[in-house]
């Protein structure tokens, strides 16, 4: 591939996506805009880097969700080697009322699930991926992600009220 | 209270900026570099140094010749090195295998093809450190590297650099009139390709 076909390519990919990109990669750094916007600059580095895996991929978009999702992935397991103490925060139910700050509140709640965890959330209720799709991102069994999904919801729903999906399993 | 879907709609703001360009550029200089470490063997590094630039038994002599400079694209060729344009203003003043000067347009050329003036031009050294490490004062991360930064103590200007490949350094002296933050300096230096013609001073 000629390099002004990658730049262009590159570019109107970046026009369509960066804003859903950042925005999913803002849920899973759970609202540090400055880690955000580390993972989606590192992320579109890594995309143009393999613009020609990126431009064959039979979903090029979603090819670049799981790059994203690789890189925090990545970025966590490097940041839990280094503190070596694993955080335990006390988890605190928030009760969602009109005079909590439901942003805050939905943020928090994603930080208190496990870094993997976080990425099945986004992948499955924020981006729209089915099972399969999110279990390919994530390289594991579609059973892990289902199990994994059932246990961050009934986090969710422990800390944000009874009112989310029951799809349990799904 | 909505679904989670709508819960995390709701959570992150629409509003982001996006810089098509600047994406780009991170992306060729990546690529630049990927390509760069794939074919081996690249060196680094000039020394700057008291005010001046000195070959110090390098393996060339600054060329006094007009650099080989174009802005087909977004960088500009230099000697070695491909560099970022440069401020409006400045050009590419002076470049060999080992280090590139920018500075303000009509500067004069220099008189001794040895040593270089450095004093208030931007310059870019590939330089191994046989001299002495550069890496020296905090650390500053920044597209995936570590970059040193050396105030201005006692020196003539500050400088930031990275670490090539082993031993080999690339470091940037900043030009004072152009008062460049820290990240400023390291954004440029950040940009700039050493290419595999490239001699390192040391």
């Amino acid at each position: 591939m000629g390099e002004r076909a990658r730049d262009a390519e590159f570019s109107d990919y970046v026009a369509a996506q960066r804003v859903r990109l950042v925005r999913a990669a803002r849920l899973l750094t759970t609202g540090d805009e400055a880690a955000a916007e580390d993972l989606v600059q590192t992320t579109l580095t890594r995309l143009y880097v393999h613009w020609s895996q990126v431009s064959r991929a039979d979903d090029p978009v979603a090819y670049g969700y799981r790059s994203l999702t690789n890189v925090f992935l990545d970025e966590r397991r490097r940041a839990h080697r280094r503190r070596e103490v694993a955080d335990d925060v006390a988890l605190e139910r928030a009760e969602v009322t009109a005079d909590l700050d439901t942003r805050r509140v939905v943020l928090d709640a994603l930080q208190q699930l496990a870094p993997r965890q976080r990425a099945v959330v986004v992948l499955r209720h924020f981006l729209q991926f089915d099972v399969a799709a999110t279990a390919e991102v994530l390289g594991c069994v579609e059973g892990t992600v289902k199990s994994q999904n059932a246990k961050a919801l009934a986090h969710l729903r422990e800390l944000l009220g009874a009112s989310l999906p029951v799809e349990g399993n799904s | 209270m909505s679904d989670l879907q709508t819960l995390l709609e709701s959570a992150v703001d629409h509003w982001v900026d996006v810089d098509v360009a600047a994406d780009l550029r991170r992306g060729r200089s990546a690529l630049r570099r990927r390509r760069l470490t794939l074919g081996g063997g690249i060196a680094a590094a000039l020394l700057v140094a008291g005010g001046t630039l000195s070959a110090f038994g390098g393996p060339s002599e600054p060329s006094t010749a007009p650099s080989h400079v174009t802005n087909a694209s977004a960088t500009v060729h230099a000697g070695a090195f491909e560099v970022p344009p440069p401020p409006d203003g400045w050009s590419v003043w002076q470049a060999d295998s080992s280090y590139v000067l920018i500075a303000p347009d009509g500067t004069p050329p220099p008189r001794d093809p040895g040593i270089v003036v450095v004093g208030g031009k931007l310059g870019i050294t590939f330089m191994t450190d046989a001299n002495g490490s550069p890496k020296a004062g905090p650390t500053i991360d920044y597209d995936g590297r570590t970059f040193f930064y050396n105030e201005s103590t006692g020196g003539p200007a500050a400088q930031v650099g990275y670490e090539v490949s082993s031993g080999r350094w690339l470091v940037l002296q900043e030009a004072p009139a152009l008062h460049w933050t820290v990240r400023q300096m390291i954004a440029y230096l950040d940009g700039v390709l050493v290419t595999p013609d490239a001699v390192p001073i040391g």
